[in-house]
């Protein structure tokens, strides 16, 4: 093992400046993973897809409350867990039957919305929970969104296996002296060829690591009903498939490099 | 007792050249042997062989007593071990010291830091190098250069050493000087195989035809017979 992590550590100190190049070629795997994951996401046809039942809660309120005890109520219930969307609705609107009074809207994901009524109730202000349940068609896909998840796909995996063929193909040039050297002692093959697939692996989970933050962000920040977020999976089988087709888009990218 | 002994070895290239048709010889232990040959008739190639990386198409090789067509990949690796190699064409590293030279190959082999330490030592001792330790090989003269591939190969600690040309590129002076070195080496009992493409200088050092001890083996006799 000592061997290998010395020349390893040798391989990766005389393609330091290469550094450049393995962040572009990491930053092109996470392109492909996340245009891949984006395209597997997307609904197989571009019209409206089946139809979604969603639950909202109209909250009518005290009309004794202030506008600011209003909004920090309001901030107070978007920061609850499971709570999609806030929203007024104020008297002469329908929504769907006449508003009487100043009304907060609450959409809540569907798995959290038992217990919801009674918990609502409990907050100063509110006068009555009203719980409705909807039936919404769910956004359509815009084609632009297809061509270009589909774009970055190609695009990425072009670039991320002539990137990599690249960066390797440059580390190998100026580590041939190093591997001749090592080949010609009779040192086992695995020795000399390993610190490649070292660095090869290294620039997959760097892009493996950036596509991870990508969906972390994605389904953080992104709003539930968004099309992109309806797409953006953050969990341990797609961040496990993303792994395995990150590090074989680096393995691949050392076997296209030259002096391979 | 042998160290290398090769017994009708034969070996032809995909196109159906026939390089070695039934080629025998033998080096005893604390032998220095020469194969000569012009250019093309199969001295790298012989090397190759009798290191294992190419497998010829008949005949019986035993290095140290260990038929190597018969070994399995790790128990050549650890003949290999015993094995120092002299290629032709450079392998020095070219930005590191002659010391940053034999480290490294020391360290990637696993060596430890005694070991290394005496290793380095004995190496530069028989290669003549000392006071060229902190000197890269780009500075290096030919014959130095040489030096230091001898060094390489000598390290860890080689019982047989295969040199590949030592001769090539050389003035009179320095190929007599290296002749010198490689005399000293086997001297401290070290199996010496080296291939040339002239015999006059060995002719010169009284390297006889024939013998197990020191010895000319002709390759151009083989080739296509």
């Amino acid at each position: 093992m000592k061997p290998f992590l010395f020349v390893t550590a040798d391989f990766l100190r005389v393609n330091l400046r290469e550094f450049g190049g393995i962040i572009l070629w990491s930053l092109s795997i996470g392109l492909v993973l996340l245009s891949l994951t984006v395209s597997w996401g997307l609904p197989p046809s571009q019209p409206a897809g089946p139809l979604e039942s969603r639950r909202f809660f109209l909250l009518t309120l005290s009309p004794l409350l202030s506008e600011d005890e209003i909004n920090r109520l309001a901030w107070e219930i978007w920061s609850w867990p499971g709570v999609a969307k806030v929203s007024f609705r104020f008297p002469g609107e329908n929504d769907p039957e006449p508003i009487q009074e100043r009304s907060i809207l609450v959409e809540v994901q569907p798995q959290i919305s038992e217990g919801m009524v009674a918990k609502f109730q409990k907050l100063p202000g509110v006068s009555k929970v009203t719980e409705i349940e909807r039936t919404v068609v769910p956004p359509k896909v815009p084609s632009f969104a297809r061509i270009a998840a589909i774009l970055a796909l190609v695009v990425g995996s072009v670039l991320s296996l002539f990137l990599g063929a690249r960066v390797m193909g440059r580390a190998n040039a100026r580590w041939a002296k190093e591997q001749k050297l090592l080949r010609e002692s009779g040192a086992p093959k695995a020795l000399w060829q390993g610190p490649k697939f070292f660095l090869a692996g290294l620039a997959s989970l760097i892009g493996v690591g950036f596509y991870i933050a990508a969906l972390w962000a994605g389904t953080k920040f992104l709003k539930p009903q968004s099309i992109w977020a309806s797409f953006m999976r953050f969990d341990p089988k797609t961040i496990g498939l993303g792994l395995f087709l990150g590090l074989l888009l680096g393995f691949l990218a050392v076997l296209l490099s030259p002096h391979s | 007792m042998l160290a290398i002994q090769v017994a009708e070895l034969r070996f032809a290239t995909e196109e159906g050249v026939l390089v070695f048709d039934g080629l025998s010889f033998g080096v005893a232990r604390d032998g220095f042997v020469w194969v000569v040959g012009p250019a093309g008739s199969g001295k790298t190639l012989l090397l190759r062989i009798l290191l294992g990386e190419v497998r010829p198409h008949g005949g019986q090789i035993l290095i140290l007593g260990r038929n190597i067509l018969r070994l399995s990949r790790r128990k050549l690796q650890d003949l290999r071990k015993k094995i120092g190699y002299m290629p032709e064409e450079p392998s020095a590293l070219f930005g590191r010291t002659v010391l940053g030279n034999l480290q490294f190959k020391l360290r990637a082999l696993g060596i430890g830091a005694e070991a290394r330490r005496e290793a380095v030592e004995r190496a530069l001792d028989l290669a003549e190098l000392h006071g060229h330790e902190n000197a890269r090989p780009e500075n290096l003269s030919q014959l130095e250069l040489k030096r230091l591939e001898l060094a390489l190969a000598l390290c860890p600690d080689c019982s047989i050493l295969f040199a590949d040309e030592p001769l090539r590129n050389l003035a009179e002076e320095a190929k007599e000087e290296i002749l010198n070195v490689l005399e000293r080496v086997n001297q401290a009992g070290i199996t010496i195989l080296a291939t040339s493409s002239e015999d006059e200088p060995l002719l010169r050092r009284g390297f006889p035809k024939r013998g197990e001890t020191r010895a000319l083996v002709y390759l151009r006799e083989s080739i296509g017979r």
